[in-house]
């Protein structure tokens, strides 16, 4: 016994002492010298990957202390793992935050394997980002040539999404429901990448993609060559429950409302819960990639990693980079305007949740 | 094109591009070398580094880098019987055997030789296939994909060493492991048991680790400090190696091809291509009694597919912006860091530039391979070292790359409950390749089947190709039965496989009923689930009761046969004594929970020294301490973990 302690003793102290060579003596700022592990909920390579490991190059240079940061993917059920963990299992202490795509389809169609609530997480900043439909022309004779010569097909046509609670799966459900297309459904493809080569083969023809994933991937594998056309943009919703156009999109490219009102009638607007439902998914959009911690986090660390987010958005460096990456510019969103926007994308009508949940065929 | 090809090749010979490429060979063998990094991780961390520099430095660097690491690997997979990326599963069933044949150098004087052959010539056929590649990649969609995963499942007859009931069998469980998940198809989480860990399935290294990596641990520790080379001298050398290489050319050239259109297709994914090919290797061969035993077309065909798959791979990625896997997606990225847009434009106004990635596929194929090749004699009679002063190691080596993927808890009882269950596999006559083959399909399956049939319906059907792999499996399946009845007609029955001289039915039985209770109750719970979630998962379980019959029953003859044959002798020992390392094993993420993951691994290393190893204070401590500032260097400095820290005190953060 005495032998097995004093072994143990001994690799303690020589691991201890590999730990202190490098240690730092403690200061004031709350990340001095400590390590910020940061999760992102999709897995490496991907859009909130690339766009995570940007955005904490920059910002770590502003966070006071400049902390060690460590990258750790937890990719799973649509980002839902990561965000259960770090509600659930991380260390409240500053030391664990998320690079997130908000999971918040998961939270309003009141899917099970989300065990945490958005409204339990503090938010440190949000970038937003807008959606594009885009469709083969080739699905109408004599071609697609924009939204209303899409009003004009009568045939029925695939559209691809990723899981019938995927936000992107609800909301072509909506939309097209809403314009009265017929269409057929495929879901789980497990990228952008592979609906964009089933649309290269005509096995699907039409899907929704984000702004980033339509400027580097949709332009130039099928809009440039000619085999599809934009139709509409999500937009920016309004106080007033309206829609504008969003400033990062082409012109040419209208909003989702306008194309339905050149089906239904100039003014016209969509029943109130579907509409309601639209909304949410602009609301969404708003605040599509979060960084978060979970609640119970030290106020000095919220407050020093939120001023370093908002210097991170002011930085010429970093707004250059993001414009390379997404070919357009950042829309940032501080931690306290994102807590405000994901505290009203929760607080949904009953029957909005009803209308949306009938939008999520398993 | 030749002009493009010239300015191509000076983007990469000149200055500093050069020395990012080295760079990157240097970076990309550590990545390769150490198992659980790969070419993804290390893209991922060397991504950043990117943005500063000019493209051809930039591709220099990362492919240089991605390049050697399916070079590297071979390393570990030969030496240690540890995969070190999950491109050279197949290379250890007889990598290992030839290692413990006291002839390392010479798998690895093969392995480096057909890499380097067949990461060249995966080049050459990326430069070749530029012009040509579209109608092919566009005429597989999803229909094509489920069917050569059922093709791929072919092999599992080849793969099942002794018993074709417990390959089959075996096949099915990895079938049913890979449907572990949340399924975008039902939305249902399926075998989670509300575990957050298993909603996005069991990840492919802790499994794989813990399959082939633990069962060689408890093997080498239960055998008092025997080195891994069961013979006193070196065999033979690197250069017999390559002289094998050189011998069996046509069985390279065919696994390199298949490497290339493997890694060509989107979405099959490097980790099943070294299967493939291995599978290829047993199936065309007139002889097949030495695979698993140590047969040298065993290593040849996974390490030159693995290689060449990689220049594949690049097709879709730079003629379509399609990457074909999370590597070649972080790739994109790098493209579009350097404000180029994949696609037509790589192949007329930037040809150049993709030219460039060709000759750094290339040079960084020759240069990590002669690297490698210097150093692979010395490197190679650490398998004449006591195993006691290896077996601390090569488990921190295990237990980190089991964590770095994801740095989950979970992923450690992965690595320990697979590590057991590859254990038993091994000493009762199990295969564990057509497992591992299962669970890379299983997912390729049901993706295909799922998405196809919504998409074509029955018309997947009439798809021409998918009528070209059908007649392909047809045959396939008909040549096997064939050549079985001939083999039974000379009398040689005994197929091919890892484990096939291990038979203990006193440990089969236990096995083959908690398998059996397995399949019965994940059937049962699979019928409560939406069609769409529950198809999948009954195409495994539902033979796999059928199959179990017929193991149990054969098991039961076996033991029998073995009552009557022998009692409890040497073997029980060495039985215990593994059963006691295991323990000691499934110690470390007991202890982690009390004093910190880091800490953990030093006392394993420690303890294991001083009561295993036998060894003095001494050398014990010095140990222990190039151990801490090992883990400490490469997990903590180089490739940064989230450790599990004691609730007590914290070291990292």
């Amino acid at each position: 016994m005495q032998k097995i302690a004093s072994t143990v003793l001994s690799s303690l102290v020589l691991g201890a002492g590999a730990i202190a060579l490098s240690a730092s003596p403690a200061s004031a700022q709350f990340y001095k010298g400590k390590t910020l592990n940061v999760l992102i909920n999709y897995g490496a390579g991907g859009n909130t990957d690339v766009q995570g490991r940007s955005v904490l190059r920059f910002m770590e240079n502003y966070i006071a202390g400049k902390p060690r940061i460590v990258v750790r993917n937890m990719p799973g059920a649509g980002g839902v793992v990561a965000t259960n963990y770090l509600g659930q299992a991380a260390k409240k202490n500053g030391s664990v935050i998320g690079v997130f795509t908000i999971a918040g389809m998961a939270e309003l169609t009141q899917a099970k394997e989300l065990r945490v609530s958005h409204k339990d997480l503090i938010f440190i900043g949000a970038i937003g980002q807008q959606q594009i439909a885009h469709i083969r022309k080739d699905v109408l004779d004599g071609g697609i040539n924009n939204a209303n010569d899409f009003l004009k097909v009568t045939k029925v046509f695939k559209t691809a999404g990723h899981a019938p609670t995927s936000s992107k799966d609800v909301s072509i459900r909506l939309t097209l429901k809403l314009l009265d297309m017929k269409h057929e459904h495929v879901t789980g493809f497990k990228g952008a990448n592979s609906i964009r080569r089933a649309i290269l083969q005509n096995g699907i023809q039409y899907t929704e993609d984000s702004l980033t994933g339509y400027y580097n991937g949709v332009q130039p594998l099928l809009i440039k060559p000619g085999v599809s056309v934009p139709l509409w943009h999500v937009g920016q919703p309004t106080k007033g429950g309206g829609l504008k156009h969003a400033d990062t999109v082409a012109k040419e490219i209208p909003t989702f409302l306008d194309v339905y009102q050149a089906k239904h009638g100039k003014g016209k607007m969509p029943p109130a819960d579907a509409w309601g439902t639209y909304l949410k998914l602009a609301q969404m959009r708003q605040v599509l990639r979060v960084i978060v911690t979970p609640k119970g986090v030290p106020k000095q660390a919220v407050a020093d990693l939120r001023a370093a987010w908002m210097k991170t958005t002011k930085d010429a460096g970093y707004l250059a980079e993001y414009k390379k990456q997404n070919a357009s510019d950042l829309v940032p969103l501080s931690g306290e305007d994102a807590q405000e926007v994901v505290d009203d994308l929760l607080n949904v009508k009953p029957s909005v949740q009803k209308y949306m949940q009938s939008l999520v065929v398993r | 094109m030749f002009d493009a090809a010239i300015d191509g090749l000076m983007l990469v010979i000149q200055w500093p591009a050069m020395g990012y490429l080295v760079l990157g060979v240097f970076l990309g063998m550590f990545f390769g070398a150490v198992p659980g990094l790969s070419g993804l991780v290390g893209m991922a961390i060397l991504l950043p580094f990117t943005f500063g520099l000019g493209p051809g430095e930039a591709f220099a660097f990362l492919l240089g880098m991605y390049a050697v690491t399916t070079t590297a690997d071979t390393l570990a997979s030969v030496l240690l019987g540890v995969p070190g990326t999950a491109a050279s599963q197949a290379t250890i069933l007889d990598g290992y055997p030839l290692a413990q044949r006291g002839e390392a150098s010479r798998a690895l004087g093969a392995a480096y030789t057909v890499s380097m052959i067949g990461g060249v010539l995966g080049a050459v056929f990326l430069a070749l296939s530029i012009p040509i590649v579209k109608p092919l990649i566009l005429s597989f969609a999803e229909p094509e994909f489920f069917m050569l995963a059922v093709l791929g499942l072919t092999m599992v007859g080849s793969l099942s060493g002794g018993s074709i009931y417990k390959g089959l069998a075996s096949a099915c469980l990895g079938l049913l492991l890979a449907m572990i998940g949340y399924s975008a198809f039902g939305s249902v989480a399926r075998y989670t048991f509300d575990s957050n860990y298993l909603l996005d399935g069991l990840p492919l290294v802790p499994v794989v680790l813990g399959l082939f990596a633990l069962p060689e641990m408890i093997d080498l520790a239960s055998r008092r400090g025997a080195s891994i080379s069961r013979v006193e001298t070196a065999g033979s050398g690197m250069m017999d190696g390559v002289k094998d290489a050189a011998k069996h050319w046509w069985l390279g050239l065919r696994c390199t091809a298949l490497g290339v259109y493997v890694g060509m297709l989107p979405g099959l994914g490097g980790s099943l291509v070294d299967w493939v090919a291995y599978g290829h290797a047993v199936q065309s061969a007139k002889d097949k009694s030495q695979f698993g035993k140590g047969d040298i077309r065993g290593v040849i065909a996974p390490e030159a597919a693995n290689n060449a798959m990689k220049g594949g791979a690049l097709l879709p990625t730079i003629a379509f912006a399609i990457p074909g896997s999370a590597s070649m997606a972080i790739l994109l990225s790098a493209f579009l860091i350097q404000g180029l847009e994949p696609g037509p434009a790589l192949l007329t106004t930037k040809l150049n530039i993709s030219f460039s990635l060709v000759w750094t596929l290339a040079i960084a194929n020759i240069l990590g391979a002669a690297l490698l090749m210097a150093w692979g004699k010395q490197v190679a009679k650490i398998t004449f070292l006591p195993g006691h002063y290896l077996v601390p190691a090569i488990m921190l080596f295990v237990f980190m790359g089991a964590w770095i993927g994801n740095g989950a808890f979970g992923d450690w009882i992965s690595l320990l409950i697979f590590g057991l269950i590859g254990w038993v596999m091994k000493l009762s006559g199990w295969a564990r390749p057509p497992m591992v083959l299962g669970f890379i399909l299983g997912i390729i399956m049901e993706n295909g089947l799922h998405i196809g049939m919504q998409t074509y319906s029955w018309g997947f059907l009439s798809r021409p190709i998918v009528i070209i792999i059908i007649l392909l499996i047809i045959l396939t399946m008909v040549a096997a039965w064939r050549k079985s009845e001939k083999n039974r007609a000379a009398g040689d029955v005994k197929e091919v496989g890892d484990s096939v001289d291990a038979r203990n039915p006193v440990v089969a039985l236990p096995f083959d009923l908690l398998l059996l209770v397995v399949f019965a109750g994940a059937t049962a719970i699979a019928l409560t689930w939406p069609p769409a979630a529950r198809f999948m998962p009954l195409i495994a379980t539902v033979p796999a009761l059928v199959f179990m019959v017929f193991v149990v029953l054969l098991d039961l003859r076996d033991l029998r046969a073995v009552r009557a044959e022998k009692s409890a002798g040497e073997s029980d020992g060495v039985l215990r004594r593994g059963v006691h390392f295991y323990l000691w094993m499934v110690a470390i993420p007991v202890v982690t929970l009390a004093i910190g993951q880091y800490m953990a691994l030093l006392a394993f290393v420690a303890l294991y020294l001083r009561y295993w190893g036998k060894c003095g204070w001494l050398w014990t401590a010095i140990y222990t301490a190039a151990s801490a500032v090992m883990l400490y260097v490469l997990f903590n400095l180089v490739v940064p973990v989230m450790w599990h820290e004691s609730p007590f005190f914290a070291l990292f953060n």
